[in-house]
Order: C-alpha cells, then sequence, then structure tokens
C-alpha cells in the first residue's frame, strides 16, 4: 500500500516538474500560440499537424524534412517553386495527384511563427492539460474537451445515447480502449481497411458511411472523453422561468359585461322606484286637490301616455335610429366575407416568430413553391424535418402562442406522430397521417391570383400583403384582400423594369407609346400595362 | 288607428336590433359570408378539405383533400431523375461523373447568391464559414463544412449532397429544382471558394447529362 502511495507520489512529482520545464519553455517561445492560431485558420483544412494526410500531407517533423527557406517559398507560390524544376516540390506535387497547393498570402514573420509552432506542437496543449489538473481538477480539461467536440463531433453525434448522424457516445470510454479511439478518430477508413472486427462492424451498422478523419490530436482526444464521460450539468433556465400566463382578453370582456348587467339592474331598479314616487307623489297632490288620481299607474301605462302626449319627439328618435341603423348595417355588410384579422390557431402551434423572427429563416425555405406556383404551397413535413430532425426541443424551452405558453417539445413531437418516426432509432414507419393545417388566406373562387407572377416576376415582399408575419406568432389575414385593396395598389405600384430581360422590349415600346398619355409621372404602373383589365383576374 | 302605428314602430326598432346584433364576428376573426358557396368552391383548390367546411362536416366529400401524395412514378414534365443513389458510393460516382452544366457567369452567380439567402445561410452563413444564425443561436453545432479555397469537394458531390441530404444537412429536393441547385453550386464556387470557371467545355456537358440519364 505505502509503496503505492510512494509512487503516486513520484508521479505527481515528476508531473509538477514537467509541468515547470514546460511553463519555462512555453513562456520563451510564446509566439508559438500565435502559431497555432493561424495554423488553424488557416492550414488545418488541408494539413494536420500529426502525421495522417488530410487533403495535404501530416506536418509532423517538417522542420527536420525541409529547409525554412524552402519551406517558406514552397507556401508563399508552390506553383512558382514547382514550375522552377525543384526536385522535391515536382514530387510533392505527383505525389498528391497534381492537385496544387493555393498560395497562403502570409507574411515571413508569420509563417516563421507557424514553423516554430509546428516544431513543437504538442507543448502548449500538454501544459494545459497539466496545469488544468493542478489547478482546477478536470473540470478545465472537461471544457477544452466540450469545445473540441462542439467543434468537430456535435454535428454527428451527441454525449447521450440517441443517434443523430453516428452514434451517441455515452459509455463509449467503457466500450472501447483509448488507443483504438485515437486510431479511429484520425482515420476510420484505415482501421477498417486493416481488418479490425469491431470497426467493421460500425461501419456495416452505419449503411457503409464512414466517418471523415478528424484533424484533432491525441490530447484533443482525451479531452473529448473527460467531457463525455462527465458533461457538465445541463443548464435548464428554462424550467426556472415560471411565466405566469396572463388572464386572457376572453376574462376581461366577460367581467366587463357582468359590471354592465349589474348597472343595467340597478337603473332599472331605479326607474320602478322613481315611477313609485312619482305616483305617490302624484296621488298625494291630487288628493290635497280633492281629486281623484286617474293617470297611469304601472311603469308601462306610464311609457305609452308620455308616447301619445309626445309623438314629435319619438318620430325624431324613430328617425335618428332608423338612419343610425341604416348606416351600421351598410358597414357591416361591407365586412361580410373580408376576414381581415382571421387568426385561427393552427393544430401545430408553429409560431411564425420564432421561425422567422428569431431565426430568421427565409419566407421561400419553407413556402418554396411561391416562386413557381399560382400557390405558396404550406410545407410539407419533410420540410420541417430538415431542421427538427435534429432540434427536438430536449432543451426543454417554452414559446408564446396565441398568449399562451407552449413546450416544444410537445409540439415537435406532433410532428413526429404524424410522419409516424421514431426519433430514438431514427426510423420513419408506414402509416404517416396529414397534419390538418387550417387554411388562413382564401379568395373567392371567381378571382385568379398568382403567387409567382407577384414574388418573381413582380419582385414584391411576401410582407407587402401578409404583413410582418415575423412578428406573429399565429398568422393572422393582414389585408382585406378585396378588389378595392387590388386595384389600388395596381394603381400605385410601379412595374419592375430593370433587370427584367424577358419583358425588355415590350417596356420599351410602352414606355414609348404612352409617354403622352399615361406617363405623366414618368412611372409605369401595373395598371398602365393592363393591371386593371377585367380579365386580367376574372375569366 | 294610432295603436297599428306604434307597433309597427315597434317592430322596425326591434328589427334594427336584431340585425346589429347579427354582425358579431366569430371568436377567431371570421367575418360572416353571403353565399359562401362563391368562397368555398366546388373545385378543388388548394389546402381545403372539402368535407369539412366551416364546422360541417360532409363525409362524402371528406376524401377530396387536395394537397396530395402524386400516383408512385409520377414526374413533372421536363424533369431528369437523379440516377445516382443515396449510398456512400452513389456519393463517390457522383463526384466523378457528375459535372456543373452552367456556365457560372455573372447571371448564374448572381441568381445562386439569392437562393443561397434563402435556402443555405441560415447554417452556411454569410460567408460559407459555418456560422450562420442558427449555429450563432446554437440551435445547430458549427458545420463540419467551410467553404473557403482549396476545399477539396467535387461539384457532383456538392450537388448529390443538396439531392439527397448529409450528415446532419436534410433533403432539399423538394425545395429546389436541379437547376436551382446548380445555381447555388456556381455561386458558393465562384464566391467562396474562388474557383473561376471559364467557358464549360461541351463534352463536360454532354456527360453530365449522360450521367443523369442513366
Amino acid at each position: 500500500m505505502n509503496k503505492i502511495i510512494n509512487l503516486a507520489k513520484l508521479i505527481t512529482t515528476i508531473k509538477l516538474s514537467l509541468v515547470f520545464v514546460l511553463s519555462v519553455f512555453v513562456q520563451t517561445s510564446l509566439f508559438a500560440q500565435g502559431g497555432k492560431d493561424l495554423f488553424k485558420t488557416n492550414c488545418a483544412a488541408c494539413h494536420s499537424i500529426g502525421s495522417n494526410k488530410l487533403v495535404g500531407p501530416g506536418m509532423e517533423g517538417i522542420n527536420e524534412k525541409r529547409s525554412r527557406e524552402w519551406l517558406l517559398k514552397w507556401t508563399k507560390n508552390s506553383a512558382e517553386l514547382i514550375a522552377s524544376g525543384d526536385k522535391d516540390a515536382v514530387a510533392i506535387f505527383e505525389e498528391f495527384s497534381k492537385i496544387p497547393m493555393p498560395a497562403q498570402a502570409l507574411s515571413d514573420e508569420q509563417l516563421n511563427q507557424i514553423f516554430d509552432y509546428l516544431a513543437n506542437p504538442n507543448a502548449e496543449t500538454a501544459v494545459k492539460t497539466e496545469t488544468a489538473t493542478k489547478t482546477e481538477g478536470v473540470s478545465e480539461e472537461v471544457l477544452l474537451g466540450e469545445k473540441v467536440f462542439k467543434a468537430n463531433c456535435a454535428a454527428c453525434h451527441s454525449i447521450g445515447d440517441n443517434k443523430i448522424v453516428g452514434p451517441g457516445l455515452k459509455g463509449i470510454n467503457d466500450k472501447r480502449k483509448f488507443e483504438w479511439l485515437v486510431k479511429w478518430i484520425q482515420n476510420s477508413p484505415e482501421l477498417i481497411a486493416s481488418g479490425d472486427a469491431d470497426a467493421k462492424a460500425i461501419f456495416e451498422e452505419f449503411n457503409k458511411s464512414p466517418m471523415p478523419p478528424q484533424p484533432v490530436s491525441e490530447a484533443d482526444i482525451k479531452a473529448i472523453l473527460a467531457y463525455i464521460q462527465n458533461p457538465p450539468s445541463d443548464k435548464k433556465e428554462a424550467a426556472a422561468e415560471e411565466v405566469a400566463v396572463s388572464e386572457t382578453s376572453s376574462t376581461d370582456s366577460k367581467s366587463v359585461m357582468i359590471t354592465l348587467g349589474v348597472i343595467i339592474v340597478i337603473l332599472a331598479g331605479l326607474v320602478l322606484l322613481l315611477n313609485k314616487a312619482r305616483v305617490s307623489i302624484a296621488k298625494a297632490a291630487a288628493d290635497k286637490e280633492g281629486v281623484a288620481y286617474s293617470g297611469p299607474v304601472s311603469f308601462a301605462d306610464a311609457c305609452k301616455y308620455t308616447i301619445s302626449k309626445n309623438s314629435g319627439l319619438v318620430a325624431l328618435v324613430v328617425i335618428v335610429l332608423f338612419f343610425g341603423g341604416l348606416v351600421k348595417v351598410m358597414n357591416n355588410a361591407n365586412t361580410i366575407g373580408v376576414h381581415t384579422g382571421y387568426k385561427p390557431e393552427q393544430p401545430i402551434k408553429f409560431s411564425h416568430k420564432v421561425h422567422a423572427g428569431d431565426n430568421k429563416i427565409d419566407c421561400n425555405y419553407c413556402h418554396s413553391s411561391a416562386r413557381h406556383s399560382k400557390i405558396s404551397g404550406i410545407p410539407s413535413l419533410n420540410v420541417c424535418m430538415n431542421c427538427h430532425k435534429y432540434v427536438d426541443g430536449s432543451s426543454g424551452k417554452t414559446f408564446t402562442y396565441n398568449g399562451q405558453e407552449y413546450s416544444m417539445v410537445d409540439e415537435i413531437k406532433k410532428i413526429y406522430s404524424a410522419l409516424d418516426y421514431d426519433p430514438s432509432s431514427q426510423k420513419f414507419g408506414d402509416n404517416p397521417q396529414p397534419v390538418k393545417w387550417i387554411k388562413v388566406h382564401n379568395l373567392p373562387d371567381h378571382v385568379f391570383y398568382s403567387h409567382q407572377q407577384h414574388v418573381t416576376v413582380g419582385g414584391q415582399k411576401c410582407q407587402t400583403c401578409h404583413g410582418p408575419v415575423e412578428e406573429m406568432d399565429v398568422v393572422e389575414q393582414y389585408s382585406p384582400l378585396t378588389m378595392k385593396w387590388c386595384i389600388e395598389c395596381h394603381k400605385t405600384t410601379g412595374v419592375m423594369k430593370d433587370g427584367n430581360g424577358y419583358y425588355e422590349e415590350m417596356h420599351a415600346r410602352m414606355t414609348d407609346k404612352y409617354k403622352e398619355k399615361w406617363l405623366g409621372d414618368g412611372k409605369l404602373t401595373v395598371e398602365e400595362i393592363g393591371g386593371w383589365e377585367c380579365a386580367k383576374c376574372h375569366y | 288607428m294610432k295603436n297599428n302605428y306604434q307597433k309597427n314602430i315597434t317592430k322596425l326598432g326591434l328589427a334594427f336590433v336584431v340585425i346589429t346584433l347579427f354582425s358579431c364576428r366569430e371568436k377567431n376573426g371570421l367575418a360572416p359570408e353571403y353565399m359562401p358557396d362563391m368562397y368555398r368552391s366546388p373545385s378543388i383548390e388548394a389546402y381545403v378539405d372539402y368535407g369539412e367546411v366551416k364546422d360541417k362536416i360532409h363525409t362524402e366529400f371528406s376524401d377530396k383533400m387536395s394537397a396530395r401524395t402524386p400516383v408512385k412514378g409520377t414526374i413533372p414534365r421536363g424533369f431528369v431523375p437523379y440516377s445516382f443513389e443515396n449510398t456512400p458510393e452513389g456519393y463517390i460516382k457522383a463526384g466523378e461523373t457528375l459535372k456543373n452544366p452552367l456556365a457560372s457567369n455573372e447571371n448564374d452567380v448572381k441568381a445562386g447568391e439569392e437562393l443561397y439567402g434563402m435556402f443555405c445561410i441560415q447554417c452556411h452563413g454569410k460567408t460559407g464559414q459555418g456560422d450562420g444564425i442558427l449555429v450563432e443561436r446554437e440551435k445547430f453545432p458549427p458545420l463540419p463544412v467551410k467553404f473557403n479555397p482549396g476545399l477539396d469537394i467535387a461539384e457532383g458531390k456538392m450537388f448529390h449532397s443538396i439531392t439527397y441530404g448529409k450528415g446532419l444537412m436534410g433533403s432539399h429536393s423538394s425545395q429546389l429544382n436541379q437547376h436551382e441547385r446548380w445555381l447555388i453550386i456556381s455561386y458558393i464556387r465562384t464566391k467562396f471558394m474562388n474557383e473561376i470557371k471559364s467557358v464549360v467545355p461541351t463534352d463536360s456537358v454532354q456527360t453530365a447529362q449522360v450521367a443523369t440519364q442513366q
């Protein structure tokens, strides 16, 4: 037991002294860090710092292999060096199937930094991981791992056990040896070709689509594995956000109705009381004079009596009511069939505000047929799946729709169930059901309207007619879609003449022909090219 | 006589009250319709289920959902089926044989830019570095592909990826026709990958056609 402790102590002292030596080294050659960044931005797309090929050769030991002078020449303009007949240069060119290395626009100083870094690429990362374990335990390494993982792996792998493109990596540390993982990550096709049984099995399982070789060092892989084993706990801020659902407007209007009812009841009671008072006063007055009271007693009788005495006033009230009512009827008749503000709740609570507003997804991405067709199509669910195969709402976030909070997971699940899709196995079943979206904008059957004509030819923005959809969570009809509205827009909107090659000749002819008659304002409007012809829209 | 006159007036007044009350809108803002068959026509229109018009359910019409899957094997006019299979071999083969039939001239690149802005920019970003708004807002992980000069990816492979999807990217073949896919590729290769394509030799256009007809 003691021996083991001693050994552990010895190892830590060795580690610490190593750290010291390395950190001194790094401090003296600090500029290597700049070299690393430069390498990552300019070279790493094609070259690894190890010995493996990516697009170009690996850079391990490059400083021993070639002179610095040669390297600078090659990097700045390889084509020139090849043309000059340099033996080494021509050999490399041939080896890499005559794909030239593009000339890099870097100064001598920057290139020197890069090659200094390549002379000792692991120094810095080693120090980083060592100091990490020294100062903050594992967390620093985990953080580095998280960063590398997100940049290189997260596009295909999750740290859970769900498949994305490749398998989920939960428990990978127990499943495979570190050496195997390094080989696999840095060059999986080679490992498969070498006949490794595990590698072959995975290759077969994922339909023979290979994992591309990754430009990560062994230290990076170590960090990644540490991150997978010990992921920092999820930030679930969303769960903490308890949004109080605001009292909706319907309850507001209800309370208004109740107060109104109460006021009416009180007023009616007052009227009846006053009538009683009036009768008793009149009776008392009649008694005083010694005459029996003969006037109306009940409230209804009193009303009839007043009306018969004041027929002129009554006629006036009736006339005012009649014409007032007439105006009201006319106004209401104008809204028949005009569904401005129609705002139905959809079966899936799709918020345009989240998609088109916050995430700035172009309208045409989903409504792609607006450019080609009479109808701006409602996207089929495969378009939803382009994103929601990955974005499954597991972050636990919520969103507002029509004044209420909905959870992302539940709504996205509706897509999955409509498609009969199982997210854990990523398989589609054979019983898909259509989503019954509710049509918002509807033109009568006797009107022809083409989206293609307005969007592609006319260059109109979607918002011109549909309003600020990117601010609506529930889409509502923004424009009245009446004939008056169409006509007014056709009267004022100018025709897009520039860059419209197809009608160039016609536009020139029209501009010339109607110069006197219509083009007083110098603008060719839709009306002037026939946008007011009945048969344009009604046929 | 007077009584009759009064009665008529009350009736008229009541009629007005009734009419004005009738003009109330439905809860979700749907206005009343006069002769609704002018709006909801018997001919098939897009995205209307004729089995269910304004809460009335007509089971005899309910099969008339207008957005339907075409009969299997249907192709649009002028459409050339894409012949490479959605397999890694198909991907490699597409990269070897498929060539961009467009000349990638100024107009192509301009049209491609517009389409890129609609369909790609959310993830691939303005500069093609894979830093679009969805990546920025951490909806998606950073993309493994950065469109830089020297990126070793054949245009046929790019076409294959847009058609079938690759990795996390889904298939965009329902949103972009083949011509539009090539426009986007022209834009990416010209602007981000600094590839200047001079006039295409005619034989490569032919090979592309032969390849797609196979």
